[in-house]
């Protein structure tokens, strides 16, 4: 049952995003007997089998700048929706490293990098993890079923095998392999990218908000977007303001605020909150709000088989090739990568081989179609000061508040990392007889991270060991702005685990009446 | 249950016999309007020369002689649509106005020529664009092979996903990298 909460009632946790973040820390703190309100900029999608149009219905297309690496037209595609990101998502379901817990002392210093260890360790957070993928149903943990073979996953698999490689497998999905918390078995539609229809994939809309809502301590707010966090005279969170859906102006109050708007958003939010006595932007005394903005390093193979694929077949991210995932500098770089298979539909293929073929010759890939199977690589980028996000000096949003430019430049060291793995990716294809086969990097970002980063310094980050911002105790950050690194996993089972500590934390505090 | 969308292959020429008979009737009625008439009946912007251009620049974007002009014909309505915007047609008209004279009529390879020099063009993309959805036609899907949502049907779990029969003899057999 929903329940209403007053503006004026500031005895409420208000969450900003209901995605991964967002979701699971208000599934998890009304658990716990404490009451939220939610503040989601979009609304209620549904969901159908149709990618182009899910793209066009989830993706948030306020204005964004762009400067560097990043497509100016489309730098980032997330979405604004009930649910957020969560609903798009792949299912890739795997925990950052021990090693890249403590990537500078593992890494060493990287000119022109800020490298930084994590203020907690691998052992702090492994509870957490497995807490997170026994909520997310994570395949191949706890006992959880592996997903089914299919095409275009065994063919990756194969091809690696070819080449030596052993760390390879059905892969840790959050995808049900069988019925679990009340959401049901994966059908193998082949749409994941999409959204699942049936809800067997794991996500904040089909998963964590209606948890929150069962406990009756949950107000979802639709089309509210957030525009400043307020303080009081002692320098605490003391509401938020949104725009609501009909463009009127609200304030709700709060004993407690935490940010789960995106890594772009997160961090805008704070720059657009500034005030007298915080004249940098909210929580901002380290200067680091916006800062070490990192992506994960994404990248596809696509590649013409001897024989049919169907590779639309099936859920579209299962299997694993998890081998290169190690930070081996030998290969000329720090850090690691991993290949998940990628199904891929007739009506998006068009922008796949190439973003710009056309031509006979490009028909003839098309008419390939059936034979194509397909990978993609994602892999650790590395946090560098420069790339972050600013607001624009010029350029307004439809709420009169500055746009986020995103200042994204690929460190050479990310370049060595995505040239070795295509062409890794390449072979593993070749191996198998491929006749043709595409690579390239993303230049479209799709996981946004590092901008608020977490450090026990006040002057070396923005957020303590449990994403509270140093310089206001009631505020948190709650979604992957709070990464110090990107490590080579993608990064939702890790915002899943850290909602999840930081609710246990922030009850904690509640209860002790600190915040 | 309908039967699996995999026997496509033996079906293919016979629904692409029938796709394109459809079409075919269909596109013959557009184009039997005078050649200097106003827009053809369902386009807003453009008029029947236009209209054919735009057809020969799609055609020549994604060719498929297999297809009939109707799917493409979706296409030209989709940048006749975009077109009320005064901006976007401009770019299109400038753009158009550079191809050389018998540009519909030409080859492939000499229409590939002229597009190419449009290359840099702000329209380009646009009619990249425009083209592109040619493949989110379901009407082209038999070609191919694409069978489209899953949900009617319940899925792919109960079917086939795994039928690789063409790969070459390998050291490793399937058994070993499936059901980890």
């Amino acid at each position: 049952m929903s329940a209403r909460f007053d503006l004026n009632d500031d005895s409420v946790v208000v969450v900003i995003g209901s995605g991964a973040g967002g979701g699971t820390l208000s599934a998890a703190l009304t658990a716990a007997g404490v009451d939220v309100v939610c503040l989601e900029a979009g609304g209620q999608v549904a969901i159908e089998q149709d990618l182009p149009t899910m793209y066009g219905r989830v993706k948030w297309a306020d204005t964004r700048l762009s400067e560097g690496d990043l497509n100016p037209a489309l730098p980032v595609f997330i979405a604004k929706a009930v649910g957020g990101t969560s609903i798009v998502w792949g299912g890739v379901a795997l925990r950052i490293q021990p090693h890249e817990f403590a990537a500078r002392t593992n890494y060493g210093e990287v000119a022109g990098a800020a490298l930084a260890d994590w203020p907690m360790s691998y052992a702090d957070m492994e509870p957490w993890y497995a807490q997170a993928e026994q909520r997310l149903g994570v395949t191949g943990t706890h006992g959880n079923p592996f997903l089914p073979d299919h095409n275009n996953a065994t063919l990756l698999k194969l091809g690696a095998r070819e080449l030596g490689y052993a760390q390879v497998s059905n892969g840790h999905m959050a995808i049900n392999a069988v019925d679990h918390d009340g959401r049901p078995a994966c059908r193998q539609f082949g749409f994941c990218a999409g959204g699942c229809v049936i809800g067997a994939k794991w996500s904040s809309l089909h998963a964590e908000l209606p948890k929150a809502r069962a406990s009756g301590r949950f107000e979802l707010r639709e089309r509210a977007m957030a525009v400043t966090v307020e303080h009081d005279d002692a320098g605490r969170a003391s509401g938020v303001v949104y725009v609501d859906a009909d463009g009127k102006r609200q304030r709700q109050r709060a004993r407690v605020v935490c940010l789960a708007a995106n890594g772009i958003e997160t961090p805008r939010l704070l720059l657009l909150s500034a005030s007298g006595r915080f004249p940098d932007g909210l929580a901002n005394g380290s200067g680091l709000v916006g800062h070490h903005y990192m992506t994960d390093l994404l990248g596809r193979a696509i590649a013409i088989m001897p024989g049919r694929v169907d590779n639309y077949r099936g859920t579209t991210y299962s299997s694993l090739v998890a081998d290169d995932m190690r930070h081996d500098p030998a290969r000329g770089f720090v850090g690691g990568y991993l290949f998940v298979p990628r199904g891929i539909h007739l009506p998006t293929y068009v922008n796949e081989p190439r973003s710009d073929g056309w031509g006979a010759e490009y028909a003839e890939v098309m008419e390939a179609y059936p034979n194509m199977a397909s990978a993609a690589l994602i892999g650790e980028d590395l946090p560098v000061h420069a790339n972050r996000i600013t607001l624009d000096g010029e350029t307004l949003d439809q709420y009169g508040n500055p746009v986020p430019v995103i200042h994204k430049r690929y460190h050479d060291n990310d370049r060595a990392l995505m040239a070795h793995g295509l062409e890794r990716a390449a072979d593993i294809y070749r191996a198998l007889g491929a006749t043709q086969v595409f690579t390239r990097a993303s230049n479209t970002a799709i996981h946004n991270l590092g901008t608020c980063r977490l450090s026990n310094d006040p002057a070396a980050g923005v957020c303590n060991a449990y994403g509270a911002t140093h310089e206001v105790p009631n505020l948190f950050v709650s979604d992957g702005s709070q990464f110090v690194t990107s490590g080579a996993a993608p990064p939702t089972l890790t915002i899943a685990a850290l909602a999840l500590r930081q609710a246990d934390h922030i009850v904690g505090q509640l209860r002790a009446g600190t915040i | 249950m309908p039967s699996p969308p995999l026997a496509f292959s033996a079906r293919r020429r016979l629904l692409l016999t029938g796709v394109a008979g459809a079409l075919a009737g269909s596109l013959d009625l557009t184009f039997k309007l005078p050649a200097a008439a106003a827009s053809p009946p369902d386009l807003v912007v453009y008029d029947a020369p236009a209209a054919r251009t735009l057809l020969a620049v799609c055609r020549t974007l994604f060719p498929h002689d297999a297809l009939g002009d109707a799917p493409y014909m979706e296409c030209v309505r989709a940048i006749d649509t975009a077109a009320a915007d005064a901006g976007y047609r401009a770019r299109i008209d400038a753009a158009l106005a550079r191809l050389p004279a018998g540009f519909d009529a030409a080859d492939q390879a000499a229409r590939e020529r002229a597009l190419s020099a449009l290359r840099d063009t702000p329209a380009f993309g646009a009619l990249r664009g425009a083209a592109g959805k040619l493949y989110r036609n379901p009407a082209v899907w038999p070609h191919f092979d694409y069978p489209g949502p899953s949900l009617a049907f319940g899925g792919w779990v109960d079917r086939k996903m795994l039928d690789l029969d063409w790969l070459p003899a390998q050291t490793l057999q399937l058994s070993e990298v499936t059901s980890s």
